[in-house]
């Protein structure tokens, strides 16, 4: 899971609205089947799907813009905290192919994952993971159990709390990685049995856990005597991307170079679909309008356009570019301060005060004046946008916005307007409101809200804060200086893909902000515990999403679209943007010369 | 005059660790941890309190100071948090190409401005010195960002001369025309800003110069006007310029962030606003300390230099 900022640029890859499909490439469907003993098996169907008319011809670079100031550090599929960004992933993932890729509704893309099939045992406690015995390394080695046993290996050790710098790995502690494993066993040489301490829902570990196991080539990185300096090897050269010189995925690595590019070239014995191109080009931007500059100029042909920058929208357009809005699998909220000990605890403790709140926020407005459409309103811990099997089809907007509702109800609770400000005996809904400084969206969303609330007597006085600042105050406990705090979000894209929300929402979550509510984590619980049918595994998700959505642990905000700009000339950009997790399938993206 | 050129660098120690001390407690105190930007959203306590641990922040500020500049008194700058790279490698692999644009454009920029306020001191109050006046008015009131703005836009995006940023094409045959062809805009955008400050510096100097006793005396003598005002005027109106010169180099490495920024040029700007962002201490501290030690150096290089060109300083 990765921190996001609203309004902040990701990369430049975009969701395709329209998924048009063609004669290049499948679209894939996971289906779950109960087997007979007690086993459910997971399986794919395959179908052709359409899409550009044009044929794909060979060659050509690809030009890609990476977010202002992002630069590339870390290349093994294993990422330490610290590393583990969407961009370093970005990159990986086109080198080293993940044991279960997710596609852009968060259903598993089989045809795209190492694994072909996972069954398991009703109680959720055994897990059987068969690898697809087309892959192989690029040095014609084939992928097997035994990379898989590699990687759990180097987890294991990784993980440790005293392992050597820069560990400790990012997955420890998500998905049952490592402590809640009682054995992972090379069955054979295309499958791994996984056994559990106590069961687990079996969605929640797949997507948490398994998912976590990359295989890494243990013929070419197993080399040390033991774990511990394998780890420090393997650490050591965690920041050199030609120390993957052996490579799963459709690219292998040609070259990086620090606040300038990192240069990837198709890998020739990739066992799927093999790209076309001859490049791909990953290029350090400094700034938006150096990107905006380059893409004019066609230095770049796949960047990103920040909301902030709609008013050059005409002049890509005009020299063919096109502009295509995509949506993370993410959540974005104004945070209130319930951390025991801040003088605002006491008053967002109410859950009507929230629900006022929520009242008098006007998500529907701002994505049209301010985002110009390019955003969607969420109302609960998933996004309607873009559409996953987790976003009840059920779920209403509990609290749309309307300002007098707001207003009557604090009065309904003894709250009185004094000179503009609810007052109740002590107490005032007076705050100050951090927002993200810097970017021209953020500071209108957070003047909007402003505004509507003070139309309710809610009384907030704005501090524009750098990012960095922003989460450093937002994260800290002890910190009263804030009550409530707009411009920050999470995806849920690693190292746990399953959205339940027991970092976020729980009692004592470490990316929350105080929140306690005991039938909350009873909810949240429920969505670890096995179920015997995936259609049970689902109520009781909806039922935690449902009352997290009403409870308001955070204030919704919007998802904000990333806007992707593609030169004419670059084709399957969008459909292969996977822009739920922003994890891209380069190998299907080609360059034709006019 | 070696003993004078010790005694300065001796006398600049206490200035240098005055300046570490103060960047030290200021990039310390500045809100933003670096624990927290590093984790991003896989903050919890514990990875914070490891990774402060593994990074010597847990320690009291006065003892994180004394380790750090421990260790750079034996040449150890320590490891960058967000590359985990060598901080010493990654100012050795920037600094050639702020010095290659900083250079080029600083020597090709008191040329110009030497020849540039000669010529308009000579010709003072025509038509063409008060539109040369103008002209660097406006260049130097412009700020080095936008004037890189306008001259990508136009020479990037409207007539596609040059590269609007970077260092290399990857796709052309990396050489040296390519990087010349890089290179072009940000020195282009140094050269005019300076360029103009110093133009005006010149001018009143030479102004001066061309009043003096010794000027008219060379008139006298039958001395052509070329040789009076780029031999003989020129030699003394051009002292303040060469202690520009020098004093100018760190205002010139600093102000080529902006620039870097701009052209996403990978020198010593843009690792330093990039460590800034993410507060990467290691490189925000080293880079200090070579701007500490450029400006030292800047000094006592247009001391050295004044007394080269003007006999009558003595050095004690």
């Amino acid at each position: 899971m990765k921190l996001a900022k609203s309004g902040m640029v990701t990369i430049a890859m975009a969701a395709s609205i329209t998924m048009l499909v063609a004669g290049c490439g499948n679209s894939t469907s996971n289906n779950s089947t109960n087997s007979p003993g007690g086993n459910t098996t997971a399986t794919n169907t395959s179908g052709n799907s359409t899409g550009s008319s044009q044929t794909p011809t060979s060659g050509g670079t690809i030009n890609l813009a990476l977010p202002p100031q992002t630069n590339l550090n870390w290349f093994l599929p294993l990422m330490n905290a610290a590393s583990d960004s969407i961009y370093n992933t970005q990159l990986v993932d086109q080198l080293y192919k993940p044991l279960l890729w997710i596609n852009n509704d968060y259903s598993i893309n089989w045809q795209s994952s190492i694994a072909n099939k996972i069954t398991y045992n009703s109680a959720g406690t055994v897990y059987h993971v068969f690898l697809n015995p087309k892959w192989t390394w690029s040095d014609g080695t084939p992928v097997t159990s035994k990379d898989v046993l590699f990687t759990w290996n180097v987890i294991k050790a990784a993980s440790a709390k005293n392992a050597p710098s820069p560990w400790p790995f990012v997955g420890a502690g998500t998905g049952n990685i490592p402590d809640g494993i009682k054995s992972v066993v090379a069955t054979s040489p295309t499958e791994v049995t996984i056994t559990l301490d106590k069961p687990a829902n079996q969605q929640w570990f797949i997507y948490n856990g398994i998912i976590q196991l990359t295989p890494m080539p243990a013929h070419a990185w197993d080399t040390k005597p033991n774990m511990t300096s394998e780890i420090k090897y393997l650490g050591s050269n965690a920041t050199n991307l030609m120390f993957d010189s052996v490579v799963d995925g459709p690219f292998k690595p040609v070259s990086a170079t620090s606040s300038q590019s990192w240069v990837i070239a198709p890998n020739p014995n990739y066992a799927g679909h093999k790209s076309l191109v001859n490049k791909i080009i990953f290029t350090y931007e400094g700034s938006n309008a150096s990107e905006l500059a380059a893409l004019k100029s066609g230095a770049l042909n796949v960047g990103g356009l920040d909301q902030s920058q709609l008013g050059e929208k005409s002049a890509l357009t005009s020299q063919g570019d096109k502009i295509t809005p995509g949506y993370s699998f993410g959540i974005f909220w104004t945070e209130m301060n319930m951390w025991p000990g801040s003088p605002t605890k006491a008053i967002f403790d109410q859950a009507y005060v929230r629900q006022a709140l929520q009242m008098g926020i006007d998500n529907q407005g701002a994505a049209q004046d301010i985002f110009k459409g390019y955003a969607v309103p969420l109302f609960g811990p998933i996004p309607s946008t873009p559409k996953t099997q987790f976003f009840d089809p059920n779920l209403q907007n509990p609290y749309p916005f309307d300002i007098n509702k707001g207003k009557q109800l604090l009065e309904s609770h003894g709250w009185k307007d004094v000179n503009g400000v609810m007052t109740k005996g002590s107490q005032k809904l007076k705050f100050t409101m951090m927002y993200v400084s810097g970017i021209t969206s953020s500071t209108d969303q957070a003047e909007l809200m402003k505004q509507d609330w003070a139309q309710e007597g809610v009384d907030v006085t704005l501090k524009p804060v750098p990012f960095s600042t922003f989460i450093s105050v937002t994260s800290n406990p002890k910190d009263t200086s804030w009550g409530l705090a707009t411009g920050s979000g999470w995806d849920y894209n690693g190292p746990g893909f399953y959205p339940t929300g027991g970092q976020l929402f729980a009692t004592g979550a470490p990316s929350g902000t105080g929140f306690s509510d005991p039938k909350e984590d009873a909810l949240i619980q429920a969505t670890h515990v096995p179920y015997a049918t995936q259609q049970e595994t689902m109520q009781h998700f909806f039922q935690y999403e449902d009352y997290t959505a009403k409870a308001l642990p955070f204030l919704w905000g919007l998802n904000v679209a990333s806007l992707t700009v593609t030169a004419p000339t670059v084709h399957n950009v969008n459909k292969y943007a996977d822009t739920a997790t922003a994890f891209p399938q380069m190998q299907y993206w080609w360059v034709s010369s006019n | 005059m070696l003993k004078y050129i010790i005694r300065r660098i001796l006398e600049a120690i206490p200035t240098l660790l005055g300046v570490t001390v103060i960047s030290f407690v200021l990039i310390h105190i500045v809100p933003g941890n670096p624990v927290r930007i590093l984790l991003g959203n896989h903050y919890t306590l514990e990875r914070a309190a490891a990774l402060s641990r593994s990074l010597g922040l847990n320690k009291p500020l006065w003892e994180q100071y004394f380790i750090w500049l421990g260790h750079i008194l034996v040449g150890n700058f320590g490891y960058s948090y967000v590359y985990n790279k060598s901080v010493v490698n990654m100012i050795l692999t920037a600094l050639p190409h702020t010095l290659a644009i900083v250079v080029i454009s600083v020597m090709a920029a008191h040329l110009f401005a030497i020849f540039l306020g000669s010529v308009q001191a000579y010709y003072q109050n025509t038509i063409f010195d008060q539109v040369v006046t103008v002209i660097n008015y406006f260049l130097y009131s412009m700020p080095s960002f936008w004037l890189g703005l306008l001259l990508v836009i136009f020479f990037a995006i409207d007539i596609k001369w040059f590269p609007s940023g970077g260092i290399v094409n990857q796709n052309a045959h990396i050489g040296f025309l390519n990087w010349l062809h890089h290179i072009v805009l940000p020195v282009a955008s140094l050269f005019l800003i300076s360029v103009a400050g110093w133009a005006r510096y010149m001018r009143s100097s030479m102004r001066e110069a061309l009043l003096q006793d010794y000027v008219r005396t060379a008139r006298m003598k039958g001395a052509t006007e070329f040789r009076v005002v780029f031999v003989h005027a020129l030699r003394n109106s051009v002292l303040p310029l060469i202690t520009m010169l020098g004093l100018s180099l760190p205002v010139l490495v600093a102000g080529a962030l902006f620039v870097e920024e701009i052209f996403n040029y990978p020198g010593m700007g843009l690792l330093y606003w990039n460590a800034i962002s993410n507060r990467d201490y290691p490189i925000i501290m080293a880079v200090t300390v070579f701007l500490g030690v450029v400006t030292v150096l800047g000094n006592l290089l247009a001391d050295i230099l004044y007394g080269i060109i003007d006999p009558r300083i003595r050095y004690r």
